[in-house]
């Protein structure tokens, strides 16, 4: 055996022991969220007394079972893919599970089985898409893509809680623009890798700024019109929000101008205050956000509601199945917050959003570690989506932004909401994979 | 009865919501402990990584630093230049001297032969390890290679590998 691969070889032996403790360390946290969750079927069984099924005991046992059968699996393949985030995924879908279970079986049942099939789309999407680089050679047909299924929706879509963003499908409605975001990440990393240095240090001087030409500055202009024609023409407001902040936080990591990101901000703000004057139901929304109280019986109705659940939750909650969260509207989906806010509490809230900051912590480490610029361009901006996501709707339904109707990921019901965050989940692992097998 | 245990359930819920999220946040420390233990010996502060360098066999281009040590001597930390021949072992004629029974009166050598640097275990009576696997015959030491003798770990410094590429 000659000396240099015998040092291969030993650093192959210390590589894959690290290896196993991770997954070792995934099943041990996967446990305790097994437990977790058991308590959490168990009371909302035993509570609710016999009005409930035992179905919800079911579903939690078969969804922890699933979540070690995908751990399991990436064991014994070898994947490397880093080892919090499906403990993190896990811990947020049980808890989502259960309070869908507990405000409606009805839709507890369906969202066990759009867990299943999110979780069968994250192995397919750590199997297939593992050699995730080529992803990066087909942006324009992400850019064409994406564009076709956001514009469908105005002309074919079905508005369903204000927002016109739906497709119906026949079997289940889909909402196209839960995919497209995780196109325009893509879009965005390979366009960004590749104009990256005319972009830092522009091409002309304009009164001592360097600025980037035309070429350059399309796509930032492109990016804008979007938004606001989401904005405007699909009332997705909060579809927008999440686009914009996106592209800007992956334009600031690329090229590290804060120039842009004032400049795009600006960009938005102006876009946002004109609607305001042209367009009535953006006034409304608004004012609502401003002022809730003068129509606490219609249109502030729901924004009251969710400030009302959250207040009496206190700091421990009314423990689960105690609170009375039938009367906030859209609890199942968008303000599904307030409802655990109101029965665990301060405690369950801020839990929830920690883990939320966990995910982006670990999403921003494996950008870091990643040597590739493509990589890390994508890592970032699936974690800024995500985290942005989660931002923006939690500081609607507490009135710290205006209310939009965007889900809160992998805790809210939504079939298209879950399994694309399940594809985003995948190519973050696909990335820290790739990081982890060439060190 | 039943309806104290279902208070007590609800309370384990949001309880077990908490200590999986300390747990979380536990191994994530952990782990980040790991990776920064092995960045500072990559950029030891206060060494700057343009530093003169002399010809082969001497202190500043190739370095033994500590990394963990259950011993009194030597503690964690310390670092060990290099002659063409470096003696490990409990003796007080070693090079790199260990404090108590573990290691033999001579344990193992390190040296220079053929532009490269070489561990040989000295027929020692616990043994030597490079990253975690005994030496039985001698061996090329590579940079960042771990060396375990008894409780004290020694990682391989060798800058010469990254500057080479310069040139």
């Amino acid at each position: 055996m000659t000396d240099g691969s015998y040092g291969n070889y030993i650093s192959a032996v210390a590589k894959s022991a690290a290896r196993r403790k991770g997954r070792r360390v995934e099943w041990k946290l996967l446990s305790l969220i097994g437990v977790y969750a058991m308590i959490g079927a168990a009371a909302l069984y035993l509570g609710s007394a016999g009005a409930a099924d035992r179905k919800v005991v079911f579903a939690c046992v078969s969804v922890v079972a699933a979540y070690f059968l995908v751990s399991f699996y990436w064991h014994y393949s070898g994947y490397r893919g880093d080892c919090f985030l499906l403990p993190l995924v896990a811990l947020l879908s049980t808890t989502g599970l259960i309070f869908l279970f507990r405000l409606d079986p009805a839709y507890g049942v369906r969202q066990f089985f759009w867990l299943l099939i999110g979780l069968g789309v994250l192995l397919l999407t750590t199997r297939l898409l593992i050699d995730f680089r080529f992803l990066s050679d087909y942006k324009y047909i992400y850019a064409l893509a994406g564009l076709i299924a956001l514009i469908l929706p105005v002309f074919f879509g079905q508005e369903q809680g204000g927002a016109k963003s739906w497709l119906d499908l026949g079997i289940f409605n889909f909402q196209p623009s839960e995919f497209v975001k995780i196109l325009v990440v893509l879009f965005l990393a390979s366009y960004l890798s590749e104009n990256r240095a005319v972009l830092t240090v522009g091409t002309r001087n304009l009164g001592g700024l360097a600025l980037p030409g035309p070429q350059e500055w399309g796509p930032l202009l492109a990016m804008w019109g979007i938004s606001l024609l989401l904005l405007v023409y699909q009332k997705d407001l909060g579809a927008a929000l999440i686009y914009f902040s996106t592209f800007l936080t992956m334009v600031y990591v690329a090229t590290s101008r804060i120039l842009y990101v004032l400049f795009g901000s600006t960009l938005f703000a102006a876009g946002a205050a004109a609607s305001f004057y042209m367009f009535d139901h953006v006034r409304a929304r608004f004012e609502i956000w401003m002022n809730p109280w003068p129509n606490i019986e219609t249109t502030g109705y729901q924004i009251i509601q969710s400030l009302f659940a959250i207040n009496s939750g206190g700091v421990l909650g009314s423990g689960l199945g105690l609170g009375f969260p039938g009367y906030i509207p859209a609890v199942h989906t968008d303000l599904i917050f307030s409802a655990i806010c109101e029965e665990l509490g301060l405690a369950g809230g801020a839990g929830i959003i920690i883990l939320f900051m966990l995910f982006v912590y670990r999403g921003i480490r494996i950008a870091l570690k990643t040597t590739d610029e493509f990589a890390a361009l994508a890592a970032s901006g699936l974690t800024a989506l995500l985290g942005l996501q989660a931002f923006i709707i939690i500081a609607g339904v507490t009135k710290l932004l205006p209310l939009t109707g965007i889900t809160l990921p992998y805790i809210s019901y939504g079939g298209s909401s879950l399994v694309a965050n399940f594809i985003l989940l995948g190519l973050l692992l696909n990335i820290s994979h790739e990081e982890e097998s060439d060190l | 009865m039943l309806t104290i245990l279902i208070t007590a359930l609800r309370y384990a819920f949001l309880l077990l919501l908490l200590i999986s999220i300390f747990r979380l946040i536990k191994w994530m420390i952990a782990d980040l402990k790991e990776v920064s233990s092995q960045q500072v010996i990559e950029n030891p502060p206060g060494r700057p990584r343009e530093e003169p360098r002399s010809s082969f066999g001497t202190t500043g281009e190739v370095e033994l630093v500590v990394v963990e040590s259950s011993v009194s001597q030597p503690k964690s930390g310390d670092t060990f230049g290099f002659q063409r021949e470096t003696l490990i072992g409990r003796d007080e004629r070693s090079d790199i001297i260990i404090a108590g029974t573990f290691a033999s009166a001579w344990h193992a050598r390190i040296y220079f032969k053929e532009g490269q640097y070489w561990l040989e275990d000295l027929k020692s009576t616990n043994g030597t390890f490079l990253n975690e696997i005994q030496v039985n015959q001698p061996i090329v030491l590579a940079n960042r290679d771990k060396i375990r003798i008894g409780g004290v770990i020694f990682q391989f410094v060798r800058w010469g590998y990254e500057m080479g590429a310069d040139h």
